[in-house]
């Protein structure tokens, strides 16, 4: 049963992506899934956006990659959080918190000067 | 930290791009199979998982394409790719690929290598703490014209005293040293060396590396007992031993003990100098008329040279009643001198400054003409690539796509060429310093490749990549994108041929006036070949021998010497005439002796500098062949008694006695006793073959000893040798007769007479070869530019010169059209540049002799030779288009 794709935004796809990867290394279609199923199918990215993400990650390195194989014996690009990574993990779940502390405000705001 | 990971990721994506797509395209399979197994396992069928799959992940091909923009590098990227494209498109040009290279290497070559030296010797500062007040002091003789001298001691030991205006005067003179061997496998050694005052290295404020300079008061009589070497000295004679200070060594048959050790890159006075002596200057005894001494010094801060020279004639006119030892006070003091100072900079790059901004205007003109013949050819290759070009413009490449194509061709020569051109330079500049001791250039130490001088061949390249690049560009704008791609070919306009036709006529211009100069200066060293330089120079050798003091004090010991020496080389096989001399002609060293002349009340001293005085014995001018115009030369002369003859040459006769017999006439050195003229001889150029032929008095060399007592001989002296034998035969014959007169004695500045005339012109020598180089360079490009030029219309108009034919015109008609074209072109490039040869003429004053810079046989030459390239690089062509077949040529293209 197809749920409500919400699309992800941008930016927070990275935030997603970190906070995935701090937990343990893991290949694109794992990263897929983790959200997807940890979201609780709330969210279900197009796999597709994830590639260019991840590579825009390593280029500015908060991942590395690195070929291995999987459990089934396949080879699998996985990717690991570094330790730059986990500061800007870090930074952009701040960041996240600030703005939604301030939607809720404008959205608590009953009318009037605050 | 995070760059240089990303950095890895960022670099492994340029140079292993085609690596990586393999590897994006293969996680993206493997994604999507995994997604496919996960949808088998949810219990889809094989069709259906895969479709599902596909839709979840989206496109793939526009996934990749999202990952490659996600790499972008942005800029650099474009540009490496453009580079690279560029680099395969030229590879498939390799002739036109060359020549541009190579064309552009010799002009930035050249201009950096001479840009090396100019910055080295003209442009850079004194390599001493506050160079700019270091000045020279020197005096002017300010009576029968003016002369410029050095200074005496009595003025180093009055200025040192009383002048106000300085940290510090100190003074020098070059003094060559015997090195005994110190260890046994070394050999006696000659080398160049320096005589200063005690406070020389304070006054450069340079210390050394090893030891200490010298003190006050070891320039004194008695307490100079030491010596200062250089670092290349102090390695190879002594090892580089750590412990050398204190140690002895022998200079000149006197030991000297080691004080100090000077640092590697010490060049003062001169690079060749290995050791530093004290002077032994004495107040009691001075020698007011021998102005041989060097004088420099340190203004205080806040002195201008104005001041520092008006606190110097303070002190001068207040100088008094300053006997000299040589009682030639008297002389001296109605000798009216004034001090000079003069930055210290300047005295030493002063000379050869002009020949050098000109060598450097002459490569950046062949420079300059170079670029113009690459972005003749890089024009042409637009035009070639107009097809291209079209194409592009119409898929919507838009202004900056074909920019980045035109560019990235150009930019990649220009940067080869760069590369190239500072090989040539490396390679250029290694040559002008093992050479450039024999042009005495000044700061030799100095002239290096390092990083300013890379920067400014990168600043001239990036200039030539933009010069040659404006033209194509321009016309790529107005490629007419339709018509090109409906004839598939390139369409010639008028203005492209506009524009080559007006570079080409520039380099004729330019070539022109580089042909025109290079003719003058081959005719300036021509008549400076023709220059009599009063002597015959053919199959003379000279050897000189410096007698120590410390074992050759007396007159009498030094003369036993030299007979011994003279009787010795007279029966070396082949030998005809032997002589004696203390001044070798054209070999330099020039410094004055104040002479007086009796009752002529304009004192000779005066022109101190001006006139040589030369000690020699009396068979010295049947040697070199120098005739005697009247009386007899020097009679023999023996130790015990001091000559009181003298010989003058003939412009000095005719400047002191004009219209009289000046045998009988008497003349002195100042404070000496008086010589008697017993013999007239021709003038002989001892200075230079550009300058007119001094006034000379020789004296004998047994003359009056210190004070007038006894005899003394000068203790360097010169054998002058004529010889029909071998130069080199000769030569060692002369070493083994010193050598088994006395062993530690070498002999230094040997050589034929020949050489030394030939090297007296090497200025203008060097000039001349530098020009001609320049303007056969020039020639060529233009030859191969006018070529390119005719051969391009040529394969143009091809439909044109097809149907003339076939409307009946015969081929020495079609030659005679294409030629003219060229001719008529290089014509006004002869005309434009004649008139700038002409109106540049004045610079060229001081650097050409005994020829007009306006020349009309010399810019007619040049013409001429210009005429000559363009003719041959338009028949050519001409002759290929008559020879073509017309129905071919209607059919062509």
């Amino acid at each position: 049963m197809a749920q409500d794709r919400t699309d992800v935004l941008q930016g927070t796809l990275e935030l997603l992506i970190l906070k995935v990867l701090s937990l343990e290394p893991m290949h694109g279609w794992g990263i897929a899934q983790r959200i997807q199923q940890v979201s609780r199918d709330t969210f279900q990215v197009n796999h597709g956006s994830l590639y260019p993400a991840l590579q825009k990650m390593t280029g500015k390195g908060w991942v590395t990659a690195e070929w291995r194989t999987t459990e089934n014996n396949r080879r699998a690009r996985y990717y690991t959080l570094t330790s730059a990574g986990e500061k800007q993990l870090a930074t952009e779940r701040a960041e996240w918190e600030r703005s939604t502390s301030a939607v809720n405000w404008i959205l608590g705001w009953t009318g009037g000067s605050a | 930290m995070s760059f240089f990971a990303g950095a890895r990721e960022r670099l492994r994506t340029l140079f292993f791009r085609d690596q990586r797509e393999r590897e994006l395209d293969e996680e993206l399979r493997i994604h999507l199979e995994m997604e496919e197994a996960a949808n088998l396992r949810k219990g889809l069928d094989p069709a259906e998982a895969r479709r599902q799959a596909a839709i979840t992940f989206g496109g793939v091909e526009r996934v990749k394409e999202e990952v490659r923009d996600a790499r972008g590098l942005g800029l650099v990227e474009d540009v490496v790719r453009d580079l690279r494209y560029a680099a395969r498109r030229l590879r498939r040009a390799p002739a036109f690929s060359i020549t541009v290279i190579a064309t552009l290497a010799l002009g930035i070559g050249g201009a950096t290598a001479v840009f090396t030296m100019v910055k080295a010797v003209l442009l850079a500062p004194l390599p001493y703490p506050k160079p700019d007040r270091l000045v020279r002091l020197t005096h002017t003789a300010s009576s029968a014209g003016r002369t410029t001298a050095d200074l005496s001691d009595a003025e180093v030991l009055l200025y040192q005293d009383r002048a106000q205006a300085f940290d510090g005067v100190a003074a020098w003179r070059f003094d060559d040293g015997d090195l005994a061997p110190v260890t046994a496998d070394q050999a006696a050694m000659r080398v160049r060396g320096a005589r200063v005052t005690a406070n020389f290295f304070d006054v450069l404020a340079v210390g050394p590396v090893l030891g200490r300079s010298f003190v006050e008061g070891e320039d004194r009589p008695g307490k100079n007992g030491v010596v200062v070497l250089s670092h290349r000295l102090w390695q190879e004679r002594l090892g580089g031993d750590p412990n050398a200070i204190g140690r002895q060594i022998e200079v000149n048959n006197v030991p000297r003990t080691v004080v100090g050790v000077m640092p590697p890159r010490f060049a003062y006075p001169a690079s060749q100098v290995e050791l530093w002596l004290p002077l032994s200057l004495d107040p009691a005894r001075t020698r007011p008329a021998t102005l041989n001494l060097l004088g420099i010094a340190r203004m205080r801060r806040g002195v201008s040279e104005d001041a520092a020279r008006a606190d110097l004639s303070r002190v001068l006119a207040g100088s008094g009643e300053h006997a000299g030892a040589d009682a030639s006070a008297t002389a001296r003091r109605d000798v009216p001198i004034a001090p000079n100072v003069q930055s210290l900079r300047d005295s030493i790059v002063g000379p050869p400054s002009k020949l050098l901004w000109f060598a450097f205007g002459s490569v950046l003109l062949v420079l300059v003409v170079a670029c113009t013949n690459v972005a003749g050819l890089l024009l042409v290759r637009a035009e070639r690539a107009q097809t291209e070009i079209a194409a592009r413009a119409a898929l919507g490449s838009g202004f900056r796509g074909i920019l980045a194509l035109l560019l990235s061709e150009s930019l990649l020569l220009c940067g080869l060429g760069g590369v190239a051109g500072v090989l040539v330079a490396v390679a250029s500049v290694g040559m002008v310093r093992s050479s450039g001791a024999a042009m005495a250039l000044p700061r030799l130490e100095d002239v290096v490749v390092d990083a300013p001088i890379l920067l400014f061949a990168l600043g001239i390249t990036g200039f030539c990549a933009l010069l040659v690049s404006v033209l194509p560009l321009l016309r790529a704008r107005q490629v007419p994108i339709a018509q090109v791609l409906r004839s598939s070919g390139p369409v010639g306009g008028r203005a492209p041929r506009r524009a080559r036709r007006a570079l080409v006529a520039a380099q004729i211009a330019l070539a022109v006036v580089l042909v025109t100069v290079s003719g003058l200066m081959t005719r300036s060293l021509l008549r400076l070949y023709d220059v009599q330089p009063g002597f015959e120079a053919d199959g003379v050798v000279t050897s000189r021998v410096l007698l120590p003091y410390a074992r050759y004090g007396s007159g009498e010991s030094r003369l036993n010497f030299f007979e011994a020496m003279v009787r010795e080389a007279r029966s070396i096989p082949g030998v005809g005439d032997v002589a004696l001399t203390t001044r070798v002609p054209l070999s330099g060293d020039r410094h004055g002796v104040a002479l007086e002349v009796e009752g002529d009340p304009t004192r000779a001293g005066t022109d101190g500098a001006e006139h040589a005085v030369v000690h020699v014995d009396g068979s010295l001018f049947r040697t070199l062949h120098i005739p005697l115009l009247g009386g007899r030369t020097f009679a023999a002369q023996d130790a015990s008694r001091p000559s009181e003859e003298a010989i003058v040459s003939r412009s000095f006769a005719a400047r002191y006695w004009p219209g009289e017999n000046p045998l009988g006439r008497r003349v002195r050195p100042a404070g000496d006793r008086w010589h008697t003229v017993v013999g007239v001889v021709g003038d002989v150029r001892y200075d230079g073959l550009e300058e007119p032929p001094g006034k000379t008095v020789y004296f004998p060399i047994v003359v009056a000893g210190p004070q007038g007592e006894g005899t003394t001989l000068p203790p360097a002296l010169s054998l002058v040798v004529r010889t029909d034998v071998g130069e080199g035969e000769t030569l060692s014959a002369i070493r083994s007769i010193v050598a088994g007169l006395n062993p530690a004695i070498p002999t230094f500045d040997e050589g034929s007479l020949q050489r030394v005339v030939h090297d007296a012109s090497t200025r203008t020598r060097t000039l001349a070869v530098l020009l001609a180089v320049s303007s056969m360079v020039t020639l060529l490009l233009v030859a191969v530019g006018l070529y390119g030029l005719i051969a391009y219309d040529v394969s143009i108009r091809r439909r044109e010169l097809g149907i003339r034919m076939a409307l009946g015109a015969r081929p020495a008609d079609i030659r005679r059209m294409i030629s003219g074209g060229g001719l008529r072109l290089a014509g006004v490039g002869i005309v434009i540049g004649t008139a700038c040869a002409l109106a540049s003429s004045q610079l060229l004053r001081g650097l050409i002799y005994g020829v007009s810079p306006t020349d009309p046989a010399t810019l007619g030459a040049a013409a001429v030779a210009l005429l000559v390239v363009s003719l041959a690089a338009s028949w050519i062509p001409a002759r290929r288009a008559a020879g073509g077949h017309p129905a071919e040529a209607l059919r062509a293209q």
